[in-house]
């Protein structure tokens, strides 16, 4: 099954304080606030992973930065990207930065970038913190 | 014999979210229909608050998801990825029983 593969990748990762299965999802938890949340359908292979910072004030889904393979048709931004309709977005301020994305929806080659991805931000935010 | 059991016992490891040591003490059964229940619970909660997989569809289809908010998708895609889920053990609870 499709989390047992994620759910091993994310432990030998040693970023999370705990990795479990909620439901038909795999959450992640980095601390109180912080959890990398992995959503996958084996079936068509659409997938969302995003990192959530449940303190975020902003409404909506919390997001700080993910990948999906969501098309969201009314945005002209995610359109343009070549990878559409795989796409990276990511918070800077009050706005959203979409970026082209490695992501294909397998989750062999999917999953290290995320966990790379996360370790560089959970890094360049200890150094900011300190 | 053996090998057809131990082959068995490896696929039951691919299929669910338990060790191989957790599926050894609690046993096989035990484990899957846990994990059957945890997943019919969970379809039946998508199942409340969006009536169907069909018309949570058509409520993507119709409205479309906002980059600020990927609920209504990860919802599908936990309905869909749950049902193929269930499908799978339930087929290996057939063998098992």
């Amino acid at each position: 099954m499709w989390h047992v593969t994620v759910k091993a990748k994310l432990e030998r990762s040693r970023l999370f304080q705990q990795v479990e299965l909620v439901g038909a999802k795999v959450r992640a938890q980095v601390d109180a606030d912080l959890v990398l949340d992995i959503y996958y359908d084996p079936t068509s292979r659409s997938y969302s992973y995003a990192l959530i910072d449940r303190k975020l004030s902003e409404p909506g889904d919390k997001r700080l930065f993910g990948w999906d393979d969501y098309p969201h048709e009314h945005v002209p931004e995610i359109r343009r990207l070549a990878s559409y309709p795989h796409h990276f977005q990511r918070r800077q301020g009050a706005h959203w930065v979409f970026e082209e994305s490695p992501m294909r929806g397998e989750l062999e080659h999917d999953i290290p970038i995320v966990i790379r991805y996360v370790r560089a931000y959970l890094k360049k935010r200890r150094t900011l913190r300190s | 014999m053996a090998l057809k059991t131990k082959r068995r016992s490896q696929d039951l490891e691919e299929l669910l979210p338990v060790s191989r040591e957790e599926l050894l003490r609690r046993g096989t059964l035990s484990v899957l229909t846990e994990r059957i229940w945890h997943l019919r619970e969970r379809v039946h909660q998508l199942a409340e608050q969006h009536g169907s997989l069909a018309t949570l569809e058509r409520r993507l289809k119709a409205e479309g998801v906002s980059p600020n908010d990927h609920s209504l998708y990860h919802d599908w895609l936990e309905w869909r990825a749950a049902q193929h889920e269930l499908n799978q053990l339930l087929e290996a609870l057939k063998t098992t029983l």
